[in-house]
């Protein structure tokens, strides 16, 4: 990176490993501090950003000229640190939350008037339940501020109990409704997904798969054991392949009448394909 | 079986018609008559049932006369006249096969609900999804308690609106009954998305078991600088056993400004349900067995569009065999009057929500 070609983590950060190496993937030094009261700063910027609270963060903000921390801490800082402080909303890099920002300045499809996000996660890549509130609902919270570009007048959130699953009902002052729902309980068998579906008064953007769950067929059925695409074609039958039920459906037709009888060319077909097998040529059926 | 005769009173809802294909020739139900006041919808219904002994009136109330022995009304007319066109046919002891709503009004729906009661007849209200085979197999897995404890119920209805090819639709009074702005003081009125799309509150019910105890709504400004009903709505809440629900029943699902069914977005409807539990997860659309659509000479010709590929079901009913079977006793009605009086009341609770940004609690 051309700036900032360190930046300093506190020894015991929480996401180490990760940053060394996206620090390395950035040609960007790390600056490992053990004692921040002795330590000999060389880096501009301190990123505190994994730590969900750091409660004496002014000691730090004495220290370095920047420092980027979590939502929480952020909520806790004195105004007089705003120029000092990057606070924590990678989600606003997510490239389908700037497709949308980006199109809808350019008027792509006029006046926004809802968004829809869903963020839904399994269980072993669950946040713990502060981080959750203060970071991932906070971080969706502002990612709909980004994109609907206006200041929050309300948030309703239903959530259950003890659980981090929770919806959430938003407005801003322009008018756009949000809708959120986050659910980080999903079976283990379950990869994330995250969608943002943007509403506008001539047209839509959106990530979400038009069919399905991620464009497969069928609905989704998901324990901690399997995870299954169940194509139903009749709930009380346990049986849930496509191509496999189409035994039982040929039955179905034969006993309604609605079955073709007769051989139906079967042996032009079997000759055929044998022919074509056997001597590598094309087969001519028309003399 | 002998099939039930039926009549229909009033075409208005865009429903009405998808019926009329299977209605030529089917061994559950024979219809001998449609009403419809409408010079537009009057005619397609002549054209449709050229050629065969259907009858058409302009005037529902001549049609009943005229029609003693019809057995079963459709109530198809705008829901500003289902109540009168339903007390009338209940007084006429006619069971009753209604397009989704009795009334907006609930003490409408009271009255009908003790009038049906006292008259002995079948009320089935039109709450189609319950035949939809990926619906009943999540109730089936929720029934089974394979998800476990269910912690979190998520059902969306989204469509696109139908005023361009039915303008009725568009207007508060014909289709909320009263015209009540959305937000005190807003031209919007009452009658789109939420009265439009009464599923999501049924389905939640059907699925779980569980009345909705509390619901908090809000409505954004509409994606339809024309219409006058709402088109974005979203309601969430919690049921009577703490289980916390979602539902989006939007309009969100751009269409072009035609007269005839036209989409901009490809899909006409999105009826995605998902649940949570504490042992399992669970989710399904309407169009989970798809098609994409391309054609010249297809509903929304020239666009691409989603559509359904046919199920072939062997326990699945159909609509209307469910109501023939019920009227013939051989089985119990499918969505009774009290199944939408409760739909009804938790939509009306949306829209209290929506006009005073407060929680309601359901009684």
């Amino acid at each position: 990176m051309d700036n900032v070609k360190s930046i300093g983590l506190l020894q015991d950060d929480p996401a180490m490993e990760y940053k060394k190496k996206v620090f390395k993937f950035l040609e960007v030094k790390p600056e490992i501090i053990k004692d921040i009261g002795k330590h000999k700063r060389k880096a501009t910027i301190l990123d505190l950003s994994s730590f969900p609270e750091i409660k004496d963060a002014a000691k730090y903000l004495e220290k370095f000229p920047k420092v980027i921390v979590s939502p929480l801490t952020a909520s806790k800082l004195d105004s007089k640190y705003n120029s000092k402080v990057y606070t924590a909303y990678p989600l606003r890099q997510w490239g389908i939350a700037k497709k949308i920002v980006d199109m809808s300045e350019k008027n792509i499809c006029g006046d926004m008037t809802s968004i829809r996000i869903l963020w839904s996660v399994p269980k072993k890549l669950s946040s713990d339940k502060k981080s959750f509130l203060n970071s991932t609902v906070a971080g969706l919270v502002d990612l709909s501020k980004y994109m609907a570009k206006s200041q929050l007048k309300m948030i309703y959130l239903e959530k259950v109990k003890n659980e981090n699953n929770l919806f959430g009902l938003l407005t801003y002052r322009n008018d756009i409704a949000v809708e959120l729902e986050i659910n980080e309980t999903l079976p283990k068998t379950m990869e994330p997904s995250h969608f943002i579906k943007a509403n506008f008064k001539n047209g839509i953007l959106t990530n979400m798969p038009l069919v399905g769950h991620h464009n497969e067929e069928g609905s989704l059925f998901a324990d901690d054991k399997k995870l299954i695409h169940p194509l139903i074609e009749d709930a009380q039958w346990d049986g849930f392949d496509e191509i496999e039920n189409t035994y039982w459906q040929m039955l179905m037709a034969i006993n309604s009448g609605t079955y073709p009888q007769g051989l139906l060319d079967s042996r032009i077909i079997i000759d055929a394909i044998n022919n074509a097998v056997k001597n590598e040529e094309p087969v001519n059926l028309e003399c | 079986m002998k099939p039930v005769s039926m009549i229909i009173a009033g075409a208005a809802n865009p429903h009405v018609r998808n019926y009329y294909n299977g209605l030529k020739n089917n061994k559950f139900v024979k219809l001998l008559a449609i009403a419809e006041n409408d010079k537009v919808r009057r005619e397609y219904a002549i054209k449709f049932f050229e050629g065969t002994d259907v009858k058409i009136y302009s005037d529902w109330k001549i049609m009943f006369d005229k029609h003693p022995e019809a057995e079963a009304v459709m109530p198809g007319a705008d829901n500003l006249y289902h109540f009168e066109i339903i007390k009338e046919a209940l007084l006429r002891k006619k069971h009753i096969y209604s397009m989704k709503v009795i009334s907006m009004d609930e003490g409408e729906c009271r009255e009908i609900i003790v009038l049906r009661k006292k008259q002995k007849v079948i009320f089935q209200v039109e709450l189609e999804l319950h035949f939809c085979q990926q619906y009943n197999y999540i109730k089936k897995v929720v029934s089974e308690g394979k998800l476990g404890d269910i912690k979190s119920i998520y059902i969306s209805n989204v469509s696109q609106s139908p005023i361009c090819y039915f303008p009725n639709w568009g207007d508060p009074l014909l289709s909320y009954g009263k015209d009540i702005p959305i937000h005190p003081g807003s031209k919007i009125g009452r009658g789109g998305a939420i009265t439009d799309h009464p599923h999501p509150f049924d389905l939640v019910h059907w699925i779980t078991g569980q009345d909705i105890k509390k619901v908090f709504a809000v409505s954004g400004k509409n994606q339809r600088d024309y219409l006058k009903v709402e088109d974005h709505a979203a309601i969430t809440g919690e049921l009577a056993n703490g289980v916390k629900f979602f539902i989006n029943p939007s309009y969100s699902n751009l269409e072009e400004k035609a007269e005839t069914r036209r989409l901009y977005w490809p899909k006409s409807l999105e009826v995605s349900v998902k649940i949570t539990g504490s042992k399992g997860y669970v989710a399904a659309d309407y169009f989970d067995k798809h098609i994409y659509v391309l054609g010249n000479n297809y509903v929304s010709p020239d666009r691409l569009i989603v559509d359904g590929a046919p199920r072939t079901s062997y326990t699945g009913q159909n609509l209307l065999m469910s109501f023939a079977l019920a009227v013939r006793g051989k089985r119990k009605v499918e969505s009774s009057a009290e199944d939408g009086l409760r739909t009804v009341r938790a939509m009306n609770a949306a829209y209290e929500s929506i006009s005073t940004g407060k929680i309601v609690y359901l009684k």
